[in-house]
């Protein structure tokens, strides 16, 4: 192996470190988010997003919740979905005063810029999943003037 | 890390079985379920340093997150909170000397494994890994597959590898089921499996009736799991060498 070679795996590895110490703080920064919220009497879905190579699917776990009571809004990079549940959750007691939770609320962030217009989606067993089309990254020759 | 116990069974050759959080909460919401049909009592707990500092109050009497429980033929080990990687060789170890100390007849795990088509599975299938082949010829006439190619990761991979260096007999049940969503529907039919090997006579009705309710309260437990899981899996990915089926 060549000196140049090494000092590339060297990086390579090093690149690795980073972005694996990077993704564990964010996973515990998110671990030490509460799943509910008192103030909006939401809770936090699981939540999954996969990607294909031409789709981008979010899957929700929504448990109680019927398929009428979810309204799901897209842009190209985010996803916001709030979901009625069958009944009312008590929750803990929170400054003295006893909160129930009434409906899942989720924002999030899409990792890569997706169609919304074209999104599909279907809710089976208490779980959702929307197919975004990915917008496609097509290169296009521009010509100088 | 020890085993603190306070009570042990009379009987002889025990199945010592575990539901520890893993995908699809699979193995713990199956000893939920067995525990409460079976009414089974407390026997003993694990105690470590290396254990979250957590402890659980059900009904007001304080308990420990990883523990034992134990009726007539049966054991059965379940925690309440995810099993970090750091605790996962000490907690392999215990559960294996504790099943020896019991002199038991064979570790049975209770587990999930991930199918990307689950919403379209009415039934999940029920797969087989063992440390002998008697195992599972005897679970293949209950209609279970053995799983022949892949990986086992994490605390299942850890008890069979100590059980099958200690020559001990161990099988490990896997659900078809959900990766990071609890799945009561893989638990009620890997308890079904449990029910004919074993002959156990649990129920699973009630387990179906109340799966939603379940699902909502174990969603803390599931993100933690899945938070572990994806750690282990990370880790694994990059220790495998890429080439070993050429």
């Amino acid at each position: 192996m060549s000196f140049e070679e090494r000092i590339d795996e060297l990086f390579e590895r090093l690149r690795r470190e980073v972005r694996r110490f990077v993704e564990d703080i964010e996973r515990y920064m998110e671990l030490e988010q509460p799943m509910w919220c008192y103030e909006t009497k939401s809770l936090e879905p699981l939540f999954t997003i996969t990607e294909t190579e031409d789709e981008l699917i979010v899957t929700f776990d929504l448990p109680m919740v019927d398929k009428d009571s979810i309204e799901i809004h897209a842009t190209e990079d985010s996803l916001e979905l709030e979901a009625k549940l069958r009944r009312a959750i008590p929750g803990p007691r929170y400054l003295g005063r006893e909160v129930c939770f009434e409906k899942f609320r989720k924002v999030i962030k899409l990792p890569i810029k997706v169609d919304p217009h074209n999104a599909k989606a279907r809710y089976k067993d208490g779980i959702l999943e929307i197919r975004f089309p990915k917008i496609s990254r097509q290169r296009h020759r521009i010509n100088i003037l | 890390m020890r085993v603190i116990e306070r009570k042990s069974l009379p009987t002889e050759e025990p199945y010592v079985v575990t539901g520890l959080p893993d995908i699809g909460l699979v193995g713990t919401i199956a000893a939920l379920h067995i525990i409460r049909q079976l009414d089974m009592e407390e026997m003993a707990y694990f105690e470590s340093d290396a254990l979250p500092p957590v402890i659980v109050l059900h009904k007001g009497r304080l308990t420990m997150p990883v523990r034992i429980y134990g009726r007539d033929k049966l054991y059965i080990v379940t925690s309440e909170i995810a099993i970090s990687p750091e605790v996962m060789p000490s907690l392999a170890r215990n559960i294996v000397d504790y099943a020896i100390s019991k002199n038991a007849k064979a570790i049975i795990m209770l587990g999930g494994l991930a199918v990307p088509n689950r919403l379209e599975i009415e039934k999940p299938k029920v797969y087989a890994v063992a440390t002998f082949d008697s195992l599972i010829n005897d679970v293949k006439t209950l209609g279970v597959e053995p799983l022949d190619e892949g990986f086992v990761v994490g605390i299942h991979a850890l008890i069979l590898r100590e059980c099958a260096f200690r020559r001990i007999p161990a099988l490990l049940l896997l659900a078809q089921c959900h990766v990071q969503y609890p799945d009561p529907g893989a638990a009620a039919s890997i308890i079904e499996t449990l029910n004919k090997f074993i002959g156990l006579n649990i129920n699973v009705e009630p387990l179906l009736k109340e799966a939603e309710s379940l699902r909502l309260k174990l969603r803390e437990l599931m993100r933690r799991t899945a938070a572990t899981l994806s750690k282990i899996q990370k880790s694994h990915e990059y220790e495998v060498p890429p080439m070993m089926y050429v």
